[in-house]
């Protein structure tokens, strides 16, 4: 296009734009308006400031993103919490999961309401616990035994703190099937301690100390005679006056416990290993239970030197673990 | 500083005079904008109060520093109008060319005014809508080269570049129907 063309249609246009009239605005607009809009802005912002407020609380929207938000890390925790549980469960002390294990028994411990409750936990740990010895004895990784020990004590303990703190008819059922369990858990160790390296066989022996003051400390709380003045370790050395409630004669003793074997096993009677009426009557103190039928084998042991071969282990108390003492037995 | 962003500063101040100074300076340029945009009274009318509204209450976010405050007002009346047109797209023609009708009888005096307004409002309607608003703000809202470019958001040689080309769009559109 020619540049004379450009100019004289730009001319043209704006000529022609020059004379149009456009429509006068009416007087609502012209006159009105500032107020109508002033009027308008100040009732806006008077609205706007509660709807904000509202907004917060009565958004629909808002709401439920929040109640998935809250659902979804409900759900996460709760299959978090899950597999750790699961995956823990059978963790064995060298495991790294084994925290996580213990983790879970002492939140329940912590869940309970009553101590009744917590000693029956305590009590189903230390079961729990010497299913890792086994393990542990086993499969001859002693990794973890320091730990375990610690968890075993911790176990045993525990549940003796908490008898103090349960009603004496709680106490009362809960204490023989303490006491029974506790038998059980010292002659298992005092089997599986033989053989073993020193890094198991110590912690073992530790964790039967454990146990066997655990035990006399029941024997005290339900008024039995104490097994004995000797606490022996599951290898068969005998320690002496841990009891302060010694006394009794072996004969006394629960010979079904490893303490009640420890005097004539060990050889160091020292003249209390009895009266003569003990030999003949070993019911005649303790409880029925704790005193099974004389053997003649009880008849060594008022000797104070016999050796272990005449001694009760032979005397048939079908207890697992005599062969062990009784190997240990100078 | 200008009188127009000195009356801005006030009113954000909450001077309600210099609100009403303000809307009596651009009232007239506003709605000759929006009604040779939209072809009708009523409608520029309604648009202006709600493009005077929204400078009101967003008046504390102009800074002077950025431009001119006729600029300012006019993005915002820019802005609206496009949504308006949007809006009345989406309705359908039906409504719009009975809102031509409407706007024409209200528009025109006499014979050749109606006739010349009908001619600029079809001319313009074929006009690229940048061209149409370039038309619109500088012809009709009497404003700057400059200010048209704060406006709709392009540079000063740019906006000159496209008034040149909207006038004589609007020249040979005009000749083709016989309006010189």
């Amino acid at each position: 296009m020619k540049r004379g063309r450009k100019e004289e249609l730009e001319a043209s246009a704006l000529a022609f734009l020059a004379d149009i009239k456009t429509p006068e605005a009416s007087s609502r607009l012209r006159d009105y308006g500032a107020q109508r809009v002033l009027a308008r802005a100040k009732a806006a912002q008077g609205e706007k400031a509660p709807a904000a407020e509202r907004r917060a609380y009565r958004s629909p929207a808002l709401l439920r993103h929040v109640l998935v938000a809250a659902m979804l890390v409900l759900v996460i925790m709760l299959v978090f919490t899950s597999g750790a549980y699961a995956f823990s469960y059978g963790a064995q002390p060298y495991s790294p999961l084994y925290g996580t294990k213990i983790f879970f028994e002492r939140a329940r411990v912590a869940l309970t309401t009553s101590s009744a409750q917590d000693v029956h936990l305590e009590m189903d740990f230390s079961e729990r616990r010497m299913e890792e010895l086994r393990n542990m004895v086993s499969s001859g990784n002693q990794g973890g035994a320091q730990r375990w020990l610690h968890e075993y004590r911790r176990n045993i303990e525990g549940a003796g703190v908490l008898f103090d703190s349960i009603s004496s008819q709680e106490a009362g059922e809960l204490a023989g099937q303490f006491q029974e369990m506790l038998d059980e858990q010292a002659g298992m160790m005092q089997g599986m301690q033989q053989g073993q390296p020193s890094s198991l066989s110590e912690p073992i022996g530790e964790a039967y100390r454990v146990c066997d003051q655990e035990r006399i400390r029941m024997r005290r709380r339900c008024g039995q005679q104490d097994p004995g003045s000797a606490t022996q370790e599951p290898g068969g050395q005998q320690r002496q006056g841990e009891c302060p409630g010694e006394g009794g004669s072996p004969q006394q003793q629960d010979q079904t416990s490893p303490t009640g074997t420890m005097p004539a096993g060990s050889g160091t009677g020292t003249g209390e290993a009895g009266s003569p009426a003990d030999t003949t009557s070993g019911t005649s103190s303790g409880s029925p239970s704790d005193a099974p039928a004389e053997t003649p084998a009880d008849t060594s042991q008022s000797n104070g030197s016999q050796t272990v071969e005449g001694g009760p282990m032979t005397g048939g108390t079908g207890y697992k673990d005599e062969g062990m003492v009784r190997g240990h037995m100078p | 500083m200008a009188p127009l962003e000195e009356l801005a500063l006030r009113t954000a101040d909450g001077d309600e005079d210099a609100f009403a100074e303000i809307y009596a300076t651009l009232v007239d340029p506003v709605y000759r904008y929006l009604y040779w945009n939209l072809y009708s009274r009523e409608d520029a009318e309604d648009l202006a109060e709600e493009v005077f509204l929204k400078c009101l209450v967003n008046i504390s976010g102009y800074e002077p520093g950025r431009g001119p405050f006729k600029a300012w007002a006019f993005r915002i009346a820019h802005n609206l109008l496009v949504d308006h047109q949007r809006k009345r797209s989406r309705r359908g023609q039906e409504e719009l060319k009975e809102g031509l009708v409407d706007g024409e009888a209200t528009a025109a005096e006499g014979l050749e005014e109606a006739e010349r307004a009908r001619a600029l409002r079809e001319s313009l309607e074929d006009l690229p809508s940048s061209q149409r608003q370039v038309i619109a703000m500088k012809y009709f809202s009497e404003m700057s080269n400059s200010e048209v470019a704060t406006a709709l958001g392009r540079s000063e040689g740019a906006v000159n570049a496209l008034q040149h080309r909207a006038l004589r769009h609007l020249g040979k559109l005009l000749e083709e129907r016989d309006w010189r």
